[in-house]
């Protein structure tokens, strides 16, 4: 999907434009112009950000699949880190002075401590991995706000100045101050996007919430949740963090199956006395078999809420194999809807959440240009790349993430349409109508055309009527390539009404 | 826990008793009637002091409250919703709750079912006969923690609407010590810092409640990590206590049969540690309170004592120095009195004016800003949150209401010094402050619960407002006659001649 999605048809065009530019501008404008050509042919850049200890880099590890950032408190867990796929394994230290050098993973295959620079002089790092989760996807790993990340702000901006798309991780509940983070970054990061296409949050430690059933209650909690900062995150997904990294990264050993089946064994009541608490859990207890040793292993793979559940199905079923187990267990931490969201959602997305980067990026490149023709030069092509059928596509795509963050609203089958022709990925996804042949979607896509203009004139709000005029003229450019692709249908201009 | 940080140490509490024994002598000697005023203030009795149990949204307060009460599901406890008033612990015979609704003292409390609190406390009200969401909601319970003290469970701050934190702040300033709470999933974020940092001022005794160790097996780390921002925050805060708990442990043991299952939760829960430090600390806050007060009441008896000796000595100086100098003062003080005019009034006036128009400017403004806040507000609501909206409104209104009494205050204290300032030497200032301080049914109390501690000032402003109402001109009469309790033997003195005169004209 990757390599497919960044170079999507509406990234092609921004490209086109960007190259087509390229020999006209002078030297420092060109030079700025290569970084947006390279960008747009990279993977998505997503960020993973939030307070301090909500549990950043186990969603980092729980993505890629493998323990590969520090979950501990070391000093590197201060450092913005780009996770981006590599054919060798091997992290780059980035220099405040520009410079970079390799050094090892460490012998877990973790981040490692040792960097060979004081942390002050370390801008940020690139972790190359040779996971497949990080084809389609580089995963920017941010340290919290505090008095370490904020020393450090301006220096780790050029990592973080990359990212395209956000998952903001925060736990129990989301605070003022969060939303008010999540504003900030997303100004940083991706001005160019006013609407929450590109923010996902993610509600993790769910199992650690105060509720007799947490990740029930969790998932209602982040729907509330996602309703209440629907101005800024597109969904909020519960997330059991720790559970989601071991069941992931494959650290549930045969030896910990053992420890569970022993503690499945042990007598109920003995078994709840040890899960009331983790101080309870490693406490040395001469009347319980098992080693302190293998208990605390399992606290720090599974916490509580994962050693309770495993524990439970082992007592059901004492011949539970432990990857059956690794596979329920994985099943209940929210991994798999997360992972979908995040290859989907920023999938399907990806490429005019880049688009529209680069695009925002071309016109900051054309103010800031220093001679009056460059900006000219530019300013006259983006305006053109604006006049093609394609880059429409962008302002729908934004007009879909205005109704369905629910800024705008609209009438329920409207947003389910108009999500469609957003997000679908040829006219028929984008119609819905598998059955119809090319000129029976050429018929539908003009009677649609003027279904939304309808809405548009008459008894919509002004929001609602912008919306419904960049729908209308999707369709009816979508009409326009059915019927030239078909037959010269007419060669109608779109700018005025096409109906007869 | 560092000594003197909480409890008052015996050497402090031996000196307090010392000094007031020594103040009793020099009045029974001098003064019977102020010695017999200060022996009613050591003796007097205070009420329970007050514990705010304050904290971000969803740190566990209510849990913690219940788990200190010993009385599981006594306060309510949702994971989802938030709280949305103070409620207070006293101590009763009976567990009843009563809702005190919005409208001052008029209002009569509406008893509550006890079972029903979750839906007063989550909920705004809805019902016909109880249109707002109650101030305040009042619980009696038999625990005996509330023996020396009462709880109030404030509203968390920091949630995704803006209001509560500055309620859970008012509530602070009233309190005897902060129960702050925080919980063990990570330290402690910005906003949590900033509230401490404002509360601290506000409060002498603050403590930190470190929940959920239950479930957060990293808390010992995460308690470093609090002690080292605080002490980063304040030097003072730097001895605060910070004291792990888990509330769900605490109500596990309180389910539990077997004594010695009982046992171990009990000493896991740690909420046992808690409670001594509370009972403790705040009550030695409750007696250094009373042993302040008391100093600060020997102290102002003291000094008027002690400008009224002045003032005889003065008499009898002049005595002394025979008719003639009595002669002399008269005239120089009617040039005196001819040469400033009636600058004064002139002043009273120009600052009272000034006073009312800033104040208008002010609220003007507050009113402008907060319009436009909450209009935005309206636009953007959904139904749900319109729902809530008459609620936050009349909670900001609270607060912002308050503020600007304390501003509006401040600034007549201000004209009121001023004034004073112009007609009155130093040390007969301080003795109309004085006056009003000793007058009673005005004594300075710290404890009350209800009410911010009022200071001499505070009472000056009345005064104050007394002078906007009648107008200068009949200030005049009345500067004399209110003054008068201070000045009772000191008619001789040159300003009361001066005002005398003033006064005949």
């Amino acid at each position: 999907m990757g390599q497919d999605t960044a170079g999507g048809p509406l990234c092609r065009t921004v490209g086109q434009t960007c190259r087509e530019l390229r020999p006209r501008l002078s030297g420092l404008s060109s030079a700025r112009l290569d970084r947006v050509l390279e960008r747009l042919s990279d993977p998505l850049q997503l960020a993973v950000a939030g307070r301090l200890k909500a549990g950043k880099s186990t969603v980092v590890n729980a993505l890629i699949g493998r323990r590969v950032a520090a979950t501990d408190v070391r000093e590197c867990t201060r450092l913005v880190t780009r996770f981006r796929y590599g054919p060798v394994d091997r992290v780059e230290v980035v220099g405040t002075d520009g410079g970079r050098y390799a050094v090892p993973f460490d012998g877990d295959g973790v981040v490692p401590t040792e960097l060979g620079l004081p942390i002050d002089r370390i801008a940020y790092l690139d972790a190359f991995c040779t996971s497949a989760a990080l084809r389609s996807v580089t995963i920017i790993d941010t340290p919290g706000p505090g008095p370490a990340g904020a020393a450090r702000g301006h220096r780790s901006r050029t990592a973080l100045d990359r990212a395209e798309a956000v998952l903001y991780v925060f736990t129990q509940t989301a605070r003022v101050d969060d939303a008010r983070a999540l504003t900030g970054f997303r100004a940083r990061t991706v001005p160019g996007l006013a609407s929450p296409i590109n923010a996902i949050g993610v509600l993790n430690k769910a199992d650690l919430l105060d509720a007799p059933e947490p990740i029930s209650a969790a998932r209602s909690l982040a729907a509330s949740q996602a309703r209440a900062l629907r101005q800024q995150l597109r969904t909020v997904l519960p997330l059991a963090g720790l559970l989601a990294e071991t069941t992931a990264t494959g650290c549930l050993t045969e030896a910990d199956g053992e420890v569970l089946r022993q503690l499945a064994a042990l007598a109920p009541g003995r078994r709840e006395l040890l899960l009331g608490s983790a101080d309870l859990f490693v406490r040395p207890d001469p009347a319980i078999a098992v080693a302190v040793a293998g208990r605390l292993r399992l606290l720090e793979r599974l916490d509580l809420f994962g050693i309770r559940h495993a524990t439970d199905l082992l007592a059901v079923d004492a011949a539970l194999t432990t990857g059956e187990l690794r596979r329920r267990l994985a099943e209940r931490s929210g991994l798999a809807p997360l992972r979908d969201l995040v290859g989907d959602a920023f999938g399907c997305h990806a490429d005019g959440i880049k688009a529209n980067v680069a695009l925002t990026a071309l016109r900051h490149i054309g103010r800031q240009a220093a001679t009056a023709r460059d900006r000219a030069v530019i300013a006259d092509a983006v305006e053109e790349l604006a006049q093609q059928p394609l880059a429409h596509q962008l302002r729908v795509v934004a007009a879909a993430a205005l109704v369905s963050s629910g800024a705008v609203r609209v009438p329920e089958q409207l947003a389910v349409e108009l999500d469609r022709l957003a997000h679908g990925g040829d006219p028929v996804d984008q119609l819905g109508a598998p059955h119809l042949d090319r000129r029976g979607l050429a018929e539908l896509a003009l009677r649609r055309a003027r279904a939304w203009r309808a809405f548009a004139t008459a008894g919509s709000s002004p929001a609602q009527g912008r919306i419904a005029h960049v729908v209308h003229r999707g369709y009816v450019l979508l009409w326009q390539r059915l019927g030239d692709a078909a037959e010269a249908v007419g060669t109608g201009d779109p700018d005025q009404d096409p109906a007869p | 826990m560092t000594p003197g940080s909480g409890g008052l140490p015996l050497e402090l509490m031996r000196q307090v008793t010392a000094a007031t024994a020594a103040a009793l002598d020099v009045l029974a000697e001098q003064a019977p009637g102020e010695a017999g005023e200060l022996r009613r203030v050591a003796a007097r009795s205070w009420s329970t002091p007050t514990v705010v149990v304050a904290g971000e949204v969803k740190r566990g307060k209510s849990s913690l409250v219940n788990a200190l009460l010993a009385a599981p599901g006594l306060s309510p406890v949702n994971a989802e919703l938030v709280s949305g008033c103070a409620v207070r612990f006293r101590h009763g015979p009976l567990v009843e709750a009563r809702a005190l609704p919005v409208g001052g003292a008029a209002a009569l409390p509406v008893p509550v079912p006890v079972a029903g609190l979750a839906d007063v406390v989550f909920t705004p009200g809805e019902q016909q006969d109880q249109p707002a969401q109650p101030r305040l909601i009042e619980v009696a319970h038999p625990s005996p923690m509330l023996a020396g003290l009462s709880l109030v469970d404030a509203p968390g701050f920091g949630g995704l609407v803006d209001a509560p934190g500055e309620l859970a702040l008012a509530a602070v300033r009233d309190a005897a010590a902060l129960l702050f709470v925080a919980d063990a999933s990570g330290p402690l974020g910005d906003p949590e810092l900033t509230f401490l940092r404002v509360a601290s001022e506000a409060v002498e005794l603050v403590v930190v409640a470190l929940t959920k160790i239950d479930v957060f097996r990293g808390w010992r780390e995460v308690l470093a990590e609090d002690r080292a921002l605080l002490a980063g925050l304040a030097p003072r805060l730097a001895t605060a206590d910070i004291l792990p708990v888990s509330a769900r442990l605490a109500e596990r043991a309180v389910a539990a049969t077997a004594p010695e299952l009982t046992a171990l939760l009990h000493t896991e829960a740690r909420v046992a540690e808690l409670r001594r430090l509370l009972r403790t600390s705040v009550a030695a806050q409750a007696e250094q309170l009373r042993g302040a007060n008391t100093l600060r009441t020997a102290r102002t008896l003291l000094t008027t004592l002690d400008h009224r000796l002045l003032a005889e000595r003065e008499v009898l100086a002049v005595e002394r120095g025979g008719i003639e100098g009595w002669h002399a003062e008269r005239q120089a003080l009617a040039g005196a009195r001819r040469a400033g005019g009636r600058s004064w009034q002139v002043r009273l006036r120009a600052e009272i004016q000034r006073a009312r128009l800033e104040t208008m400017t002010e609220v003007q403004q507050e009113i402008r800003d907060q319009a436009q806040h909450w209009r935005v507000r309206i636009d953007r609501a959904d139904q749900p949150a319109l729902d809530r909206l008459p609620a936050e409104l009349d909670a900001v209104i609270r607060v912002l209401s308050r503020h600007h009494i304390e501003r509006m205050l401040a600034r007549l204290c201000g004209v009121t010094d001023a004034v004073l300032g112009e007609l009155f030497v130093p040390e007969a200032v301080a003795e109309v402050y004085a006056g009003f301080a000793r007058s009673p049914g005005w004594s300075a109390s710290l404890a009350t619960p209800e009410r911010r501690a009022r200071s001499p000032e505070d009472r000056v402003v009345a005064l104050g407002g007394v002078m906007a109402g009648f107008g200068a001109g009949r200030l005049v009469a009345l500067v004399p006659a209110m003054a008068g309790a201070g000045l009772a033997a000191a008619v001789t003195l040159p300003v009361s001649v001066g005002l005398g005169l003033a006064a005949s004209t």
